[in-house]
């Protein structure tokens, strides 16, 4: 941009020789070339064949342009929704659920199954890895993270566990999900001491009766539990409740202080007549046990809720909810909503590309056109064009594009508008200087000579000797197009942020780069290619125009 | 030549490309440092291990905290949210305050106690305490903060707060009577409040001769913590009281330093590099990598935050309830849980969440696509309709309206998800600007149900005067909330609030989405730090273990 800054000349002044090269302000000046009898356009096209680049950027735009137009046919997925409901059903056999609804049933003291009539308590081992809910008629455990742990159902003083698996198994063994205390005999009499027997339920269904086996596979199951340190400070409202007797981390509780006493070293003994219970607790298992004392007892046992029974006692889920790798179903994974990366940079290539060409186009349209108008009459109607220009090519783009969408709000449209705003005084600029070197070409002054009215000699005579800088212009300003309208809308400001659109869609992953890199990537990739593309046209299109370079 | 250049160009590209998608994150602390804060650490080779000793931050006996915005004042009668709160519990303290399990606990007073219709609240002030600026703690100053707060004229945030006093009433030197202008059987709960926090008589007496005088700014309290500087957009400093009135709770570090740091990646690199020491609401993406650090201890537990979906109810789409039950059965709670905080949430089965006093579960809106497409057709809505729906900008609020706004195009309902910067859409909220659908989250700060619900459901709370922006209207539940209020019996209380939740939730003037877990993380070199389930972080016991 050597020349064009320097003092403009009023004057029609017979060619200034070295300045007569049709406008390509930014390349070297030289000698004028004069077209050979040749059609200039096989010229061009030799010569731009001969860019290898160019012509592989010029493939990868078609094929890109292609793609803008079928997306919404070729995309595999809808790329609004979440891909889980789109599965067909072989598939989702083939991947496993992400969510589990096990029924259960209460089992009472008498060994009779029965409907709950209430809703119990659950609680996830390890909420990192599985969401547990209870309702009316069964526990819901939903696939968080990859992993395994516990979920303890529990109402009043039952307790049992399910295990979860969440697409891969880290302990391989089946854990405890009940305990199962039986009276060592029908009844007891007052100052005896009873006697149980313990067994616990593994989750595959066989039966522990040796104690400590049961607390060693307790001990085991304890990786399954969430991490959360403690040690330095707390949150606040947490309370841990201990357990009071301890025998192999076996604890009863008495629930009837009437009937029995539980001895420091753990021994029960029936001190009158009645129904006591007892509640066994071991690890966070838990169950109780009706004791009668005296026959009497035993004839109004009103039984009482010992155990869950469930459907299943193990699960295995998946977590496909979201940030699923790159797969064959999948070539780019999905996102944070589980949407496909694939399907969305596809139809989001459309927007790129409208915000591209149109605010591009629009922006050159009136660049061009004051441009010519400013070069060719120069004066004052140039002088005030030029800082116009100059005023607005002092703000960087980005922040004047910001500024345009401040004032106008945000939106897909009112950012092709602002992209355009900052077009223009580029065109302006490019063509204005051009304009001037060819107005003083000999033919416009002929036409000028006989008499042809101004606006003809602008669009016939300098326009066309304006056109390569314009076409190299205008592609490589698609580039920064594309840029800006990405760098908008991953601010936020283009309008729908859920929109399939490369800018947002970055944005909306960013604060998952550190984990996974795929959300990131592929848009990135993906503005990168296009990008570029459109850069190494404009730099073959470039030579290719450019009458100097000869081979 | 040229093809060659052409193949360099392509390759620095791509490695840029890796390089920057990789150094993204663990460039910000470098740029966001403001300062020789690391640099002055014996060890700069390895920055993530530090010693155990020194840690990596040298001016030993100051913690840094980094919130998530700056304090919008430190004026605890003129702010609302909970990052000034933070800042504030260190300086100020009330009368009452609420203990780490949410119990209303003495403070400044030493004993209070209600008269029988709950109309009076007579409190025995603590003798022998001083503020920051060497001035007495007494009766007087009780009562002139409070006709402080409540005088109209000085346009303090927090006056509705407590409009339910009538008047405050000097026995002597030390007690104090707070009258109410009907029976309120929670007085002492909005008076534990934070929010309640005593300024010294000094201060509010320059405010008054002056009225440019900037009480945000100069914050005089009795807390074991006070006032150094508030440089805008960097920090506050706080330091500690040396003639702090209760000898056993003696601050135990010399200052603390609250940054404000917005990105929450920032946050995140900034604990992890050691810089600060202190990091409240982690994004729950990260807390998972973060828990695997050495010197980083994650920590989560209930929040009374609970987020919803509210309703225009004035628009004829939400008149009937059958359109409002199909919204709450076509979201997909326990995904929203698994996808939207990893795991860290509970589904809301009340307006309130489970700490909040006086909770009480409903049963929840199970997902039933099938069923709320029937719901929406015995509505006569068959079609569905369209709508928009309003969210904050924060990610985590984008990524909830995103997801809802999939599941309920599910039963028909084309939603348009807008995200405003979050002081504009309250504003949008409160003047009722074409309000439709929006994301919510409001967390009770007195930690009952009656600010869990009144704000948001009483009638008389509609736009402009707080938060019912949904414009529900029940007479039964504001006459529930105004029983409840009134009544000092405390089971016949919580009868009634369970009463007016169950309207609540069965007349679902909200979809009602989450409670989310309170996530935060700290250095393994500090402990003492509480965060209180209303969103706040209590650090006036904060301590350096292993010093």
């Amino acid at each position: 941009m050597k020349n064009k800054s320097e003092k403009q000349s009023k004057s029609v002044s017979p060619l200034p020789g070295e300045r007569s090269t049709p406008g390509d302000d930014y390349m070297e000046n030289g000698g004028g070339e004069i077209e050979k009898p040749y059609s200039p356009f096989k010229d061009f096209i030799k010569k731009f064949s001969k860019q290898k680049m160019a012509l592989i950027a010029f493939f990868a735009i078609a094929i890109i342009i292609i793609l803008a137009i079928l997306a919404p046919m070729i995309v595999p997925y809808n790329p609004t929704v979440d891909v889980l409901s789109q599965y067909s059903q072989e598939e989702q056999d083939l991947l496993g659920d992400n969510r589990r609804s096990i029924g259960y049933e209460w089992v009472l003291s008498d060994g009779s199954v029965v409907e709950p009539t209430r809703v119990p308590m659950v609680e996830s081992g390890n909420r990192r890895v599985v969401n547990a809910r209870g309702s009316g008629s069964s526990i819901t455990a939903t696939a968080v993270n990859e992993g395994e742990t516990f979920v303890a159902v529990s109402h009043e003083n039952v307790t049992n566990y399910l295990r979860i698996v969440v697409t891969q198994s880290q302990f391989y063994r089946p854990i405890l999900t009940a305990l199962e205390v039986r009276l060592g005999r029908e009844s007891f009499n007052p100052g005896e001491e009873i006697t149980l027997e313990i067994k616990g339920r593994l989750s595959d269904g066989e039966v522990l009766e040796d104690p400590k086996e049961i607390a060693r596979v307790i001990e085991e199951m304890e990786e399954l539990q969430g991490t959360q340190d403690t040690t330095g400070g707390r949150i606040a409202g947490q309370q841990v409740e201990q357990g009071e007797d301890e025998i192999l981390g076996m604890t009863f509780r008495n629930l009837d202080e009437e009937i029995l006493t539980i001895e420091e070293d753990g021994r029960i003994i029936a001190e009158s007549l009645g129904l006591g219970t007892v509640q066994v607790s071991l690890g966070g298992l838990s169950t109780v046990v009706q004791i009668p004392v005296g026959s009497e007892a035993l004839r109004n046992i009103e039984p009482v809720v010992t155990a869950f029974q469930f459907e299943e006692t193990e699960a295995q889920l998946v977590d496909l909810y979201k940030h699923q790798p790159p797969s064959s179903l999948h070539f780019f994974g999905t996102d944070h909503q589980n949407r496909d990366i694939f399907s969305r940079v596809l139809v989001g290539t459309r927007q790129t590309l409208a915000i591209g060409f149109v605010s591009v186009i629009l922006g050159a349209l009136l660049g061009t056109t004051l441009g010519l108008i400013a070069g060719y009459y120069g004066g004052r109607i140039d002088s005030l064009l030029t800082r116009a220009s100059d005023v607005l090519l002092a703000f960087p783009g980005v922040l004047l594009a910001i500024a345009v969408i401040a004032i106008l709000g945000p939106g897909i449209i009112n950012i092709i508008f602002a992209v355009a705003v900052f077009t223009v005084p580029i065109f302006l600029r490019i063509v204005r200087s051009s304009a001037m070197s060819v107005k003083n070409m000999t033919y416009v002054e002929a036409a000028r000579s006989i008499g042809v009215k101004n606006h003809v000699i602008i669009f016939r005579h300098i326009l066309p000797g304006t056109m390569s800088v314009i076409i190299v212009y205008l592609t490589m300003r698609i580039g920064t197009a594309i840029i800006i309208g990405a760098v908008l809308s991953y601010l936020g400001l283009g309008g729908d942020i859920t929109a399939p659109e490369w800018g947002a869609m970055l944005n909306a992953a960013k604060d998952n780069s550190r984990n996974v890199f795929h959300p990131t990537l592929f848009p990135g990739l993906a503005i990168v290619v296009t990008v570029l593309a459109f850069n190494l046209l404009g730099d073959g299109l470039r030579d290719a125009l450019d009458p100097k370079l000869k081979e | 030549m040229k093809k060659k250049k052409m193949l360099w160009l392509v390759l620095l590209l791509v490695t840029m490309l890796v390089f920057v998608s990789a150094c993204t994150d663990v460039e910000d602390p470098v740029d966001d440092e403001n300062g020789e804060e690391t640099e002055g650490t014996e060890n700069p080779g390895e920055d993530d291990e530090g010693d155990d000793d020194s840690g990596m931050i040298e001016a030993g006996d100051e913690i840094v905290v980094a919130l998530e915005a700056e304090p919008t004042s430190l004026d605890p009668f003129n702010s609302t949210d909970g990052v000034s709160t933070s800042v504030q519990k260190t300086m100020f303290e009330g009368l009452l305050r609420f203990d780490q399990n949410l119990d209303i606990a003495p403070y400044l007073a030493e004993s209070y106690e209600y008269n029988e219709d709950a109309t009076e609240l007579r409190f025995v002030l603590r003798e022998g305490i001083t503020f920051h600026d060497g001035s007495e703690f007494n009766a007087e100053v009780v009562k002139a903060n409070f006709d402080f707060v409540l005088d109209e004229d000085n346009g303090l945030a927090r006056r509705s707060f407590f409009n339910f006093i009538e008047e405050v009433e000097v026995v002597d030197e030390f007690e104090v009577i707070i009258h109410a202008s009907e029976p309120n059987a929670s007085m002492a709960s909005y008076l534990a409040h934070p929010t309640a926090g005593m300024k010294s008589l000094e201060e509010l007496e320059k405010k008054m001769e002056d009225p440019d005088y900037n009480l945000d700014r100069n914050a005089v309290g009795t807390g074991p913590f006070q006032y150094v500087e508030w440089l805008d957009g960097q920090h506050v400093v706080v330091e500690k009281n040396d003639n702090y009135w209760d000898q056993d709770n003696m601050a135990q570090v010399e200052s603390i330093r609250f940054t404000s740091v917005q990105e929450a990646s920032t946050r995140v690199n900034q604990l992890r590099t050691g810089e600060v020491h202190f990091v409240d609401t982690l994004p729950t993406g990260e807390a998972d990598s973060l828990m695997d650090e050495e010197y980083v201890n994650v920590f989560s537990g209930p929040s009374m935050n609970v987020f919803y979906i509210g309703m225009n109810m004035q628009e004829d789409k939400y008149q009937d309830e059958n359109v409002r039950h199909a919204m709450n059965h076509a979201v997909d709670k326990d995904q929203l849980i698994a996808q939207v905080v990893d795991g860290f949430g509970r589904v809301a089965d009340s307006p309130i969440a489970p700490p909040v006093y006086g909770y009480s579960p409903q049963e929840v809106y199970e997902y039933d696509v099938e069923g709320a497409l029937n719901l929406m057709a015995e509505a006569g809505m068959e079609d569905g309709f369209e709508a928009t729906l309003w969210t904050r900008n924060s990610t985590e609020f984008v990524a909830i309206a995103e997801f809802v706004a999939m599941q309920l195009e599910e039963i028909g309902i084309e939603v348009d998800v807008q995200a405003y910067e979050s002081g504009t859409l309250f504003d949008m909220l409160d003047n009722n600007d074409g309000t439709d659908l929006w994301i919510g989250r409001w967390s009770p700060g007195t930690g009952e149900a009656d600010w869990g619900l009144r704000p948001n459901f009483a009638s008389d709370r509609v736009p402009p005067n707080y938060n019912n922006s949904g414009f529900y209207i029940n007479e039964d539940v504001d006459q529930l909330l105004n029983d409840a209020l009134e009544n000092p019996d405390e089971e016949e209380r919580l009868a009634l609030y369970h009463e007016a939740q169950e309207i609540i939730y069965q007349e679902a003037p909200w979809v009602f989405l989450h409670v989310v877990d309170a996530v935060a993380a700290q250095r393994t070199e500090v402990g003492g730090i509480y965060i209180m389930q209303d969103g706040s972080v209590d650090m006036n016991g904060v301590y350096f273990i292993n010093q």
